[in-house]
């Protein structure tokens, strides 16, 4: 099994882009994650959905004491308000250190490792400096259902 | 290796040792206190330095190092880690919070009673580590601000901390080296710390307090709060809970058991990865295992096992011996003088670096005044003096304590940072307030 038939192709997301923008993107695609080009073209990191909402919505210790929370809490009164400031963030302040890139012809059982080993749910392929797209652990999975629907 | 063969020196260049030993003793320390390199690689540096210039031997080293403060910390380290996995911690706080009513003013008593009670059983910085976040937590869903809460349980964590033998580095090392145990802690430095603590809650209600206020709504959020849900395993709960208990009356009961302090806490340790690994695989125990003594804070570990051969090798070439007639000479040999002396040169100083390294040194100089006062056993108002000062000092500044920085820390990334300045001209009237208190204390109690 091979990566291209599981590649979703996406753009980069670029310095100075919002975080709406990225959000499209990704909900538009189905990923999670795109890598990021600073304003020289240079790979830089990544930004992800999940990372977004933790450091724009989430402090620490809110996470930290998720549990004990109530249903009924203070800082959800102007959510509306929050939301729309945080879609007109920057996405500069949100990105994360590079992850293990990984090519077009990796197996999918070594991409499935690698995933595991970062314990991440989604994978940029590059071939030299030519972005491809990105893999998930759902393409993966889906992958495995067309496979056994084809041996029945 | 025989004391005489430990007294010989083979200083490098055949230079002379005290400028050897002097030398590397002011430049460590002086790095220390730029705060350019971590403090444990700087100590290290030196106590390796002090050994290869052949200030002293390995073994002479070796000797420098007191087993019963390193054993204290680690074994304390370890039990905090695996209790805190728990909850119970958190638990505590957050209950306290609503046994207030969520009333603003009540829950900055409640947490500010509660961080020092933890940090005269716990270390101060594991304490405002779990303490900080119920706090953040609790101030934005009251919408006020954080900051007067953060202010207090950083003075709450080192006054507590000033309490018991455990309660703080400086106390680990004076209690060692006297030795003094958790019971002389206790009945000589405890009965002061309720009072001090009162009058810096009551000037914070003053400033901030009395005018602290939150809607019925917000209230009601902290009251919808559930406690119970920070408990991650009761099981652990109660194996960690036990292990504390039995580790503390092991404190309390030291001497009848013949038993030092290290032993006590090291012995509790393992006691208390036994309980929690007994039934796992090898494979599971060795990851636990592993993640436990992964939280030991080995900073502060190797810090003071730096920290020891320099002390000692400042001790060996007659630094120290020097430094305490010193002080004598200025005290006119007078002990109400001398321990007052020490008291507030050790606040001020502990406001200003680290208190550590400081109390590391004054411990051999004052050791070495017992011919001065009659014999050892009538220093002990120096040591205390020494630990109230050391201790309470830290609140002088943000840099005074780990606890500060840590609080620092953890509120500049929730988006409420504390500024160096404001912390300082609130809080350093506030420690000479103790410091005062504190003097009154030790002459009425001690010297009188």
């Amino acid at each position: 099994m091979k990566l291209k038939k599981i590649l979703i192709p996406t753009t980069f997301a670029r310095e100075g882009m919002k975080v709406r923008e990225v959000f499209s993107i990704c909900v538009e695609t189905g990923v999670p994650a795109l890598p990021y080009l600073n304003s020289k073209g240079k790979r830089r990191g990544f930004v992800s959905l999940s990372g977004i909402m933790h450091h724009g919505c989430l402090p620490n210790y809110m996470v930290e004491l998720a549990t004990v929370l109530g249903d009924q809490l203070s800082c959800v009164k102007d959510a509306r308000t929050k939301v729309k400031e945080l879609m007109d963030h920057s996405i500069d302040g949100y990105v994360d250190k590079p992850l293990h890139s990984i090519t077009s012809e990796t197996p999918i059982i070594k991409a499935m490792a690698i995933l595991e080993k970062f314990h991440s749910s989604f994978l940029f392929v590059f071939d030299g400096e030519e972005y491809r797209g990105v893999i998930t652990a759902q393409g993966i999975a889906q992958r495995m259902l067309e496979i056994d629907a084809k041996q029945k | 290796m025989t004391e005489h063969a430990d007294s010989v020196m083979n200083i490098i260049f055949g230079w002379d040792p005290v400028w050897v030993a002097g030398t590397l003793f002011v430049l460590t320390y002086a790095v220390i206190m730029t705060e350019r390199v971590n403090r444990a690689i700087v100590a290290l540096l030196g106590g390796m330095l002090m050994i290869i210039s052949g200030v002293l031997n390995q073994e002479a080293a070796l000797r420098g190092e007191d087993f019963n403060t390193l054993g204290l910390l680690t074994g304390m380290m370890v039990i905090v880690a695996i209790t805190r996995r728990s909850g119970v911690f958190q638990f505590v706080a957050i209950w306290s919070a609503k046994k207030v009513g969520a009333r603003p003013w009540g829950i900055m008593l409640m947490l500010s009673i509660v961080t020092a009670v933890f940090s005269a059983l716990l270390d101060n910085v594991t304490t405002v580590l779990l303490i900080v976040p119920v706090t953040l937590l609790i101030t934005q869903e009251l919408e006020i601000t954080p900051f007067p809460f953060l202010f207090t349980e950083i003075l709450s964590s080192n006054i507590g901390g000033a309490a018991t033998l455990i309660g703080d580095p400086p106390n680990i090392m004076i209690g060692s080296a006297v030795p003094f145990s958790f019971n002389d802690f206790l009945f000589n430095l405890a009965p002061i710390i309720p009072l001090i603590l009162l009058m810096t809650l009551a000037v914070v209600w003053v400033i901030w307090g009395r005018k602290m206020h939150a809607s019925d709504e917000a209230r009601n959020n902290i009251m919808d709060f559930n406690e119970k849900n920070s408990i991650t395993d009761m099981l652990l709960l109660k194996q960690s809970l036990f292990v504390l208990a039995a580790v503390i009356s092991g404190f309390i009961m030291a001497h009848q058991l013949h038993l030092e302090p290290a032993t006590i806490a090291l012995f509790g340790a393992a006691l208390l990865l036994l309980l929690t690994n007994i039934k796992r695989s090898s494979e599971s125990q060795s990851k636990d295992v592993h993640a436990s003594f992964a939280e030991v804070e080995w900073i502060t570990i190797f810090f003071f096992i730096g920290l020891f051969i320099l002390v000692h090798g400042v001790e060996r070439v007659g630094l120290l011996e020097t430094l305490a007639n010193t002080v004598l000479d200025i005290t006119g040999g007078d002990l109400t003088t001398t321990a007052l002396m020490i008291l507030w040169v050790s606040a001020i100083f502990s406001a200003l670096i680290d208190n550590i390294p400081f109390v590391a040194t004054m411990i051999p100089v004052i050791k070495s005044m017992a011919p001065v006062f009659g014999g050892a056993e009538n220093l002990a108002p120096l040591w205390w003096s020494l630990a109230l000062g050391a201790c309470l000092g830290g609140n002088g500044s943000l840099i005074g304590a780990s606890a500060n920085l840590i609080v620092a820390g953890y509120a500049e990334q929730a988006g409420h940072p504390i500024r160096f300045v404001p912390f300082m001209l609130l809080a350093f009237p506030m420690m000479l307030m103790s410091i005062v208190i504190a003097t009154i204390y030790i002459y009425f109690r001690f010297l009188v």
